[in-house]
């Protein structure tokens, strides 16, 4: 409900409408001669009246209860509405019947109604507020039949038709307009909350995933900080001991230190990089560069230190304009997740495809479950089951912008036969 | 003594059963909850180190499932990076430690279970 569209409404259907009809109604009776042609002043003018008071006063009532209109919220009771009756039939009686003095005198009294014109409308909303307009209007019309009520010009019926309808017109358009506006207001209101409760579970939902993110981060950055501090405890314990050392024992000891240490620095360089894409400064420092032979060194290198991982690869060796060490960061998160959720068998292809290159990763493990799959680029999502999680739930992401940075794309396929199949489509 | 090594983490297992090992203690590995579920009778082992977080069957679960069947029980000590120790207070351990920690605090808590255990037995 808009006030403008109330206005308008009143305007055009109700007093510019009627003009039309009016005019070629009366024009029909006085060529038909049915109407004198002296009398078609008042004539035009009652027919006006006529179609302006139905569409002003009937029509809103009628639509109002014949519709879903929009309620009022905390509109008056019942007994309210029962005191407004009352003091309406108040207001008709005093202004409108031949047993009051002042109507019978016909006093202005006219004021009289404001009050139960404005009541309902903020109290009980547009349904009572036009049917008490219409009462009243209705009361007034009765009120001048039977020669009483404010509007009544003695021996001047055309004036006190005027009055009478200006009187109605303008307790229509009125009580039409306030309805309309305090439903406006109502509704911005009523808009206002509706987003204040957006907004605040939005900001809600950050502060769980933050909370969510820390506590995945710290678990994740202690767990090999754990390794180390055992790695490093023991070896001094055992030096405080005096005892001597065994170089096999030293190597038990220190090889999960080195791998440990590195570990950590790939998890900060992560966090870090996730920094750097939400600020727009990641940089790429691009050469051309053997896509075939860097995808061979990373794949050799994941063979080493996972040994139970068997990758194979294929690839052309075509020459692209690529940064190197993003790629071989790209690659390694790849494989690193075709080993952590696949396990054994990994197949790596790099293909060159018309001007581009098509690296693709696959493994035949689990797979990801359909719900999981459109979110898995997105920053700390993690598709598999709460126990089964590792890291920090970056790799994918950072590895889109990385491809994205390049011009390429990074997309997921899930093959019928199981597993993931990761493909990185980089330009040439 | 008898320990199962509980966890997830490769590198864990390994330096736990390097220092353990050193240490004078016999030590049994286990991947996860199920791994240790199934091999507890066979190991019957003095004292488990328990990781909370691992895949296919979590600390919690084989803490609930180790207790609910029959046969003799070993104390637990739980060894993980979870934020919120606080929320495995239920769980019955002896100790908790919150990885990283001292190797002397592991060791001393291995003791202080074990020995408890030991003095708790002849009061029966």
């Amino acid at each position: 409900v808009h006030l403008a569209t109330v206005l308008r409404y009143a305007l055009t259907a109700a007093l510019l409408a009627p003009v039309v009809s009016a005019t070629i109604g009366v024009t029909t009776l006085v060529l038909t001669g049915h109407a004198d042609p002296a009398t078609l002043g008042p004539v035009w003018y009652t027919w006006w009246l006529g179609d302006a008071g139905g569409a002003l006063l009937v029509a809103p009532v009628l639509v109002l209860w014949s519709t879903e209109t929009p309620r009022l919220r905390g509109g008056g009771s019942t007994a309210e509405l029962a005191a407004l009756a009352l003091t309406t039939g108040l207001v008709v009686w005093v202004g409108f019947t031949p047993s009051s003095y002042l109507a019978a005198g016909r006093y202005p009294v006219g004021f009289l109604v404001l009050p139960v014109l404005v009541w309902p409308v903020v109290r009980f909303g547009p349904r009572v507020a036009m049917t008490t307009a219409a009462a009243l209007s209705a009361a007034a019309v009765l009120g001048a039949v039977n020669g009483v009520g404010p509007w009544v010009r003695v021996g001047d019926p055309n004036g006190t038709l005027l009055f009478l309808a200006a009187f109605m017109g303008v307790v229509a358009i009125t009580c039409l307009a306030l309805a309309a506006s305090v439903l406006e207001h109502q509704q911005a209101q009523e808009q206002l909350r509706a987003t204040e409760e957006r907004l605040r579970h939005v900001e809600e939902g950050k502060v769980a995933a933050r909370d969510e993110f820390l506590s995945v981060a710290a678990h994740e950055l202690r767990t090999p900080i754990a390794s180390l501090q055992l790695a490093t405890d023991f070896l001094v314990r055992q030096a405080a001991q005096g005892t001597l050392i065994t170089p096999d024992v030293l190597q038990q000891a220190l090889t999960p230190m080195a791998s440990q240490a590195k570990r950590l620095n790939t998890l900060v360089n992560d966090l870090l990089d996730t920094v750097r894409i939400q600020s727009n400064r990641m940089d790429l420092v691009v050469s051309m560069q053997d896509v075939g032979a860097l995808t061979e060194r990373v794949a050799s290198e994941m063979r080493a230190t996972s040994p139970r991982a068997q990758v194979t690869v294929r690839a052309d060796h075509t020459v692209a304009p690529i940064d190197p060490v993003r790629y071989e960061q790209v690659l390694r998160n790849l494989l690193d997740n075709a080993i952590k959720y696949g396990g054994g068998k990994i197949d790596v292809d790099v293909s060159q495809v018309d001007r581009r290159i098509d690296v693709s990763v696959r493994d035949h493990g689990e797979g990801i479950a359909p719900e999981h799959r459109e979110r898995i680029f997105e920053r700390f999502y993690q598709a598999h089951p709460n126990g089964a999680r590792t890291g920090l739930g970056l790799g994918l992401h950072v590895s889109k912008h990385i491809v994205e940075l390049h011009g390429g794309e990074i997309t997921a396929e899930f093959p019928p036969d199981g597993g993931t199949r990761i493909i990185v489509r980089l330009p040439t | 003594m008898k320990v199962l090594v509980v966890d997830d983490e490769a590198a864990i297992r390994e330096l736990l059963e390097l220092i353990l090992v050193t240490e004078g203690h016999a030590v049994a590995l286990a991947r996860d909850g199920a791994e240790a579920l199934a091999s507890v009778d066979a190991v019957a082992p003095d004292i488990i180190l328990l990781d909370l977080k691992m895949p296919v069957m979590d600390g919690r679960e084989f803490a609930e499932r180790y207790r609910a069947r029959e046969g003799k029980t070993a104390p637990i000590v739980v060894i993980s990076a979870v934020q919120k120790l606080s929320e495995y207070a239920d769980l019955g351990a002896c100790a908790v430690l919150a990885k990283p920690f001292e190797l002397q605090v592991l060791l001393d808590a291995i003791a202080r279970c074990t020995g408890q255990k030991a003095e708790a037995l002849p009061a029966r």
